[in-house]
């Protein structure tokens, strides 16, 4: 077990480094940053003084060094936009998308767990169609546009819950929502599949044959076992929620990092768009390792 | 059905060798899949409201009623048809620059089905490359492959677009190689474990036994079994990319204004969503029944090509 984790951690520790590096690279080679920086119509020499202003006219790999020596003691550099440190830019908005990404991972398991077991019960039942096709629903809704409809319907005409921002609990509700929809029908189908491939098994029968409930059966003795990979997924999820905020947060202007994220684009902010980026693809490394611990903890087969 | 069939090709897939049935019809491993298709609702369903969308995108200049940038100034915000104050003359409403909503729709489902179309045909490519050599060749070259894919997966997809987007000039171009390039994952994922189960088997033995070079194996015997999956994975993708390139359009960085795709159409639309709501509801629910069409064609593909994975 021990070496296990230990070749998991140096595999993530290099995919890591690789992220970080990529995030770095993306921006500088996409086009001429300091052009950008300095302006439409800038001239030459106001640009060339606008890159070494930025230590952008260094060697690219003395400038991920720097950047990076810099990372690792928590300095993201300072925002170009107001000049504040990026670290703590996102240190104090990363609350809100942590809040709004397990809420809508809580939403969608909680749906579609229930969902998902009642479907195996019965089938190809009328009961199964309807739950397949919120499953459906939930894979095509354009995310943003379901959040336009929700705050028309609920925010605007039923007046319940509140349209933008992210100072009280309630703010939360619709985006949660909005999120958590895109995440049900991946877990409703594994539950679902999970349940069927468990409820013919031999111990299934055992526990039927000894006369337990229903209920018993299904909670205790079935879902237990249907549940592993939805553990599983359910990490790997978390971090598609965190990338996915952009679009949620600037349609509810909920005050995270996806927000943030969007604004410093728009604003050639490029220390924060970076920095995101990269925390945002560290966070998700960082998860997908905890989801393979947690699955090998569960199933000793994995380690092997 | 006539006795005189035209011989069917072989198909090049190992089939298991089962009894052929005596009958006056032959089931071939294609007849099979075609009445297995004939009968699947949610392929015939899904399949044709996908063929429409791609016909009126096809031949949008015959078909649309305006062209998509001409502005009636007399004509704005006009209602569509279902509602009091609608005329023929403009079915779907017209927009805030009096340009006609039915059109732009036409052209948008144009531009949007190109993007993802072409986008997810560069990452079938990509990803199917990747796939097959970590899979074929195992080992070390597989652990390269494997860290590859796992860096593209923790990239944030809309956020990597909008960053590079948003520094080189937007472009139709530039998006679609964006999104080719941040998704060919899952079919690299897919065709990986694909290829290492099917290397072992007996047709691959024998092909190499006869002296077949590696790319030989890997084009002419694997990549052949490997088609259905990949056409299954391109569509379900294509329905991915579209909401994906409807949001950055959405966003506003994604093709270029004034080109109408539908995700920009909610946003032109947003600005006037409480009083004219349909600007908004028109384009959203046309990508929800495209993306649910696609989807059910994609599923309806996996069962009729591989009934033995139906869940």
């Amino acid at each position: 077990m021990r070496r296990f984790i230990i070749h998991r951690l140096l595999v993530a520790l290099l995919v890591i480094v690789t992220v970080s590096l990529v995030g770095f690279s993306l921006l500088r080679l996409s086009g001429n940053l300091a052009a950008v920086l300095a302006g439409e119509g800038a001239s030459p020499e106001a640009i060339a003084k606008v890159a070494a202003q930025y230590g952008l006219d260094r060697p690219f790999f003395i400038q991920y060094l720097d950047w990076a020596f810099h990372a690792l003691q928590g300095d993201l550099g300072r925002s170009l936009f107001n000049n504040e440190p990026v670290a703590d830019m996102i240190m104090s908005r990363i609350g809100v998308t942590i809040t709004l990404a397990v809420c809508s991972l809580l939403f969608g398991i909680v749906v579609a767990i229930p969902l998902g077991v009642l479907a195996a019960t019965q089938p190809n039942s009328w009961l199964d169609r309807a739950c397949l096709s919120l499953a459906v629903f939930g894979q095509a809704v354009p995310g943003f546009w379901f959040g336009l409809i929700l705050i028309y319907v609920f925010g605007v005409k039923m007046q319940l819950f509140p349209i933008s921002g992210s100072e009280t609990w309630d703010s939360f509700v619709l985006p949660t929502v909005c999120l958590g929809i895109g995440v049900m029908p991946s877990i409703m189908r594994l539950t679902r599949a999970g349940m069927l491939d468990v409820l013919s098994s031999d111990y299934v029968r055992t526990a039927r044959a000894k006369g337990l409930s229903q209920r018993s059966i299904l909670f205790k003795h079935a879902l237990r076992n249907a549940i592993l990979p939805v553990v599983s997924i359910a990490a790997v999820q978390l971090g598609f929620l965190l990338g996915g905020s952009v679009i949620i947060e600037s349609v509810f202007a909920l005050n995270g990092v996806g927000l943030l994220a969007f604004q410093a684009i728009a604003n050639a902010d490029f220390p924060v768009v970076q920095s995101i980026l990269i925390f945002l693809s560290v966070s998700y490394v960082m998860l997908t390792v905890i989801a393979e611990l947690i699955n090998a903890r569960l199933d000793p087969r994995i380690r092997l | 059905m006539s006795e005189m069939e035209v011989p069917i090709p072989a198909v090049s897939q190992p089939v298991l060798a089962a009894p052929a049935p005596a009958a006056s019809q032959p089931l071939t491993p294609r007849r099979l899949m075609l009445r297995r298709a004939s009968r699947h609702v949610g392929l015939i369903i899904g399949g044709s409201v996908f063929l429409f969308v791609v016909i009126v995108a096809l031949f949008a200049p015959y078909i649309a009623p305006y062209g998509p940038y001409d502005q009636d100034a007399a004509r704005r915000l006009m209602d569509p048809i279902w509602s009091a104050g609608g005329s023929w003359a403009h079915p779907l409403g017209t927009d805030a620059l009096g340009r006609d909503v039915l059109s732009r729709m036409i052209y948008g489902a144009r531009i949007s089905l190109y993007i993802s179309v072409t986008a997810s045909l560069i990452a079938a490519f990509i990803g199917t490359v990747i796939g097959m050599i970590g899979g074929y060749y195992g080992g070390r070259i597989d652990a390269v492959v494997l860290y590859i894919i796992n860096v593209k997966l923790s990239l944030p997809i809309v956020l990597v677009a909008l960053a590079v987007i948003s520094i080189t000039a937007s472009s139709v171009g530039l998006l679609i190689a964006i999104l080719g390039l941040l998704t060919w994952d899952r079919y690299a994922l897919v065709t990986r474990s694909m290829t290492q189960q099917m290397r072992e088997r007996e047709f691959i033995l024998a092909a190499r036994g006869a002296g077949a070079s590696d790319l030989y194996i890997i084009t002419r015997e694997l990549l052949p079994n490997l088609l259905d999956q990949i056409i299954v994975l391109v569509t379900l993708e294509v329905a991915i990319l579209i909401l994906v390139e409807a949001a950055l359009s959405f966003l506003g960085l994604g093709v270029p204004p004034p080109t109408p795709t539908w995700g920009s159409i909610i946003s032109e639309g947003r600005g006037m969503m409480f009083f004219k709501p349909h600007m908004v509801m028109i384009p959203g629910v046309a990508i929800l029944i495209l993306v649910i069409a696609i989807n059910l064609a994609g599923d309806g593909i996996r069962d009729v090509t591989a009934p033995e994975g139906r869940a």
